[in-house]
């Protein structure tokens, strides 16, 4: 029997996830990494399990993502990308990796310096996710997260595939607008 | 900055890991060496981090957590500035680099007819094989049409169709309604990152000699 570690934690300045990984990086503060794994760790299961892992290779992919984390804290650079958007890339390749023996490239990103990235794309995106309707959504969602192909969602929902283009296609363009990216 | 991307199909596709590890290596090369593709995937990796989070929990055994802290590995400072590896160019991108130091190619470069030589990297999981091609400068690649889809992303040097030339970081798409005849810009060798799902197929006359020996 082990104790239940995963108690609710509340958002303080001391666990914002960029400066815990600034303290796993400048003073290998375990406490920092303990905090991150509790935060990020039971999300990404969740993930790998709905994206057909079993719960044992989950957790082999959660622990080499965090063993990345812990190995490559100094060379995160919080102008770049958010730490959510840091481990989900992380684990994502861990995935690829273990479950289809395949090396996934790691996105570079040296040019874009015009605040694309910084911490404000997360609230931008959460305010563009609303302008979706529940299709749409599902579409978006299925896709990004679960990592289904449109065929799959077609399958899933019971409709087209050429519909489920529709609906991606419309999503896009409305994330496009209040993201406002080009097309 | 680059004129022909990839469409926003495959950028989402990367993100979402999708992709073969082929296809991602050329898709990625082309982000790095392009910023308005750099910043829709930025998006999209926010997109896909955004889920994460308000994702449900599913808890981790304690004894995971345990186990991390047991093992924790020596901090990796800063990306080590090694010497070019063989194959590796420095002109190539960093991606690119980067797979050719994970995995070395098996074969060496094959001269393919008079003008065309080539370098054979690493398959995908759905039959993509990706290679490095060179075409000396001035010449043209005879008529062909594609059994299957192909990606091409210059690297350096240039390289026109009927659709337009292409220059370092440009990406370009073909599928089996694609018949060209690509023909390599004067100055220097172009050079591409060409992943390929099915053959080449060349229909002119000379081509037909090719399609025996690539
Ligand atoms: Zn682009």
């Amino acid at each position: 029997m082990c104790k239940n570690v995963y108690e609710t934690i509340t958002e303080t300045p001391e666990n914002n996830p960029a400066l815990l990984i600034a303290r796993v990086a400048n003073n290998q503060d375990k406490q920092a990494f303990v905090i991150l794994f509790k935060s990020y760790a039971p999300k990404l299961k969740s993930w790998l399990l709905k994206g057909g892992a079993s719960p044992n290779i989950a957790e082999e992919i959660i622990q080499e993502t965090f063993l990345t984390l812990w190995q490559k804290a100094p060379l995160f650079n919080p102008e770049k990308a958010s730490v959510a958007t840091w481990i989900y890339t992380i684990a994502r390749n861990k995935k690829i990796d273990k479950l289809r023996q395949e090396h996934y490239p790691e996105l570079i990103v040296e040019i874009a310096s015009d605040g694309t990235h910084n911490p404000d794309t997360k609230k931008d995106v959460r305010k563009a996710l609303k302008v979706l309707n529940a299709e749409q959504f599902t579409v978006i969602y299925k896709n990004f997260f679960e990592g289904q192909t449109h065929q799959e969602i077609a399958k899933q929902e019971g409709v087209a595939l050429g519909t489920v283009k529709s609906r991606a296609r419309l999503a896009l363009k409305k994330l496009h607008a209040v993201l406002d990216i080009s097309e | 900055m680059p004129s022909f991307h990839p469409d926003e199909t495959l950028l989402i596709e990367l993100t979402a890991g999708q992709l073969d590890q082929a296809t991602a290596l050329v898709i990625a090369a082309h982000i790095e060496v392009c910023e308005e593709c750099q910043k829709k995937s930025a998006v999209y990796a926010s997109l896909a981090a955004e889920f994460l989070e308000q994702s449900d929990d599913t808890p981790c055994g304690e004894e995971i957590l345990q186990a991390l802290l047991s093992k924790l590995p020596e901090q990796q400072q800063n990306t080590p500035k090694i010497k070019l590896m063989p194959h590796q160019e420095d002109f190539y991108p960093q991606t690119l680099n980067d797979f050719l130091a994970a995995f070395p190619p098996q074969k060496s470069w094959q001269q393919v007819g008079g003008s065309l030589r080539q370098l054979p990297l690493a398959k995908g999981f759905n039959g993509a094989t990706c290679k490095i091609m060179g075409v000396k400068a001035g010449h043209t690649i005879p008529k062909h049409t594609h059994k299957g889809d192909e990606f091409v992303l210059v690297l350096q040097g240039g390289l026109s169709d009927h659709r337009g030339t292409l220059r370092r970081g440009d990406f370009i798409y073909s599928d089996a309604t694609v018949e060209h005849t690509p023909v390599a810009e004067m100055g220097e060798e172009c050079i591409c990152l060409v992943v390929t799902h099915g053959k080449l197929k060349f229909t002119g006359a000379f081509g037909r000699v090719l399609n025996w020996i690539s």
